[in-house]
């Protein structure tokens, strides 16, 4: 059994953190680019409003899912990168596994074939 | 100096952070908001737009800036916020945690000698009573606000007052166990004249030993008042904090209650 449940109340905190842990296992990214990633992939069904990126990216760093580390491009210009930690890859394939239970539980109801 | 410095600007008298937290916050909105400018410009906008979209998309609002700084506050500020929200600058929550630290140490000190609490009268008892059930009260409420959740409007401030009143009825106890000591020993008069009794016994060698006599006196009566002053403080903490969790789950009440009927009238 997974150690991660998907709770209704926090569905959107929840699915945007699965979101970002998801494109980041992909290899490491700075928040614009996970931002613009999650937008294409998805075909623009998910939009990340800025708003709420940066405070999800940064409980995640807290929570040591993932790694930002600051590289210098350019004699100016600093970027934060992010990078997937063991404990995030762990956590990402709680909450495929999550995500799937969630999904099991709400087709049974509405009666329709789990995709 | 960039393009965006007076959105920067903002989020820098927003964000209620020490440095560097608050220059590296403001370092990786500023590189993305280049980027993001850039990514618009390569896709054939004006310089105009692809800066009003930049705006639009990077508009922080207070609710994220708040998450923001929640996430990265100090733990001690944090602390001093749930301690006193009347606490507001700096100079004000450095007095307010050197007073709380310097009871913490008296307190601990002085309950934990044996010997005071023999010198303190049977007073002390219905004080330490007191003491245990505003902490089973405080727990309690705690238990239902922290663990169970029950934000139940009706039913937040019910018991709230509790510790107060039981920190008001200690000190009564308190001073009438004072004065019943030194009504009872008779040394009311002593009390009145100690001053002069101890300048006498510092002149003259022969009675010193009355000076050592008249502080143990002292300390003996002083012990129950201490007792009580401690436990009035102890009780009266659990209050402040109780008390300013219960006001900042209204304040997000209303909040909710205004934001909905804002939303409701657009």
């Amino acid at each position: 059994m997974a150690g991660i449940e998907i709770s209704v109340p926090q569905l959107s905190k929840q699915c945007n953190a699965s979101l970002i842990l998801g494109v980041l296992s992909a290899g490491k990214k700075h928040g614009y680019q996970i931002a613009l990633e999650v937008e294409e992939r998805s075909d623009g069904f998910f939009k990340f409003n800025h708003g709420t990126l940066y405070p999800i990216l940064h409980k995640l760093e807290k929570d040591g899912l993932i790694k930002g580390t600051w590289k210098q491009e350019g004699p100016k210009r600093k970027r934060k990168y992010y990078t997937l930690t063991a404990k995030g890859k762990r956590t990402l394939s709680e909450q495929r596994a999550a995500w799937r239970v969630y999904h099991q539980h709400l087709f049974h109801i509405l009666g329709e074939e789990t995709p | 100096m960039s393009r965006f410095a007076a959105i920067l600007q903002r989020f820098n008298a927003s964000i209620d952070l020490p440095q560097p937290t608050k220059s590296r916050i403001l370092l990786e909105l500023a590189a993305d908001m280049e980027d993001c400018y850039q990514a618009y410009t390569d896709r054939g906008l004006d310089e105009a737009g692809a800066d009003a979209r930049v705006r639009e998309k990077f508009d922080l609002d207070d609710e994220a800036l708040t998450a923001l700084i929640d996430l990265h506050q100090p733990p001690m500020k944090k602390w001093m916020d749930r301690i006193s929200s009347q606490a507001q600058t700096r100079l004000e929550r450095i007095v307010l945690a050197l007073m709380l630290v310097v009871v913490g140490l008296i307190a601990a000190q002085t309950m934990g000698n044996a010997r005071f609490f023999q010198q303190a009268s049977q007073f002390v008892l219905p004080m330490v009573g007191i003491a245990l059930y505003a902490t089973v009260c405080g727990l309690r409420k705690a238990f239902a606000l922290y663990v169970r959740q029950d934000h139940d409007i009706r039913r937040l401030r019910s018991g709230l007052a509790l510790p107060l009143i039981l920190s008001g009825v200690n000190l009564l106890i308190g001073a009438l166990g004072y004065f019943w000591e030194l009504l009872k020993n008779g040394d009311w008069a002593v009390l009145l004249a100690s001053e002069q009794i101890y300048l006498l016994s510092l002149q003259e060698p022969a009675t010193r030993h009355t000076s050592y006599l008249l502080v143990e006196w002292m300390t003996r009566n002083a012990a129950t008042m201490m007792v009580c002053l401690l436990i009035s403080l102890y009780t009266a903490l659990i209050w402040v904090g109780l008390s300013s969790h219960v006001a900042r789950i209204e304040q997000a009440e209303t909040d909710f209650v205004l934001q909905t009927q804002r939303s409701e009238s657009c």
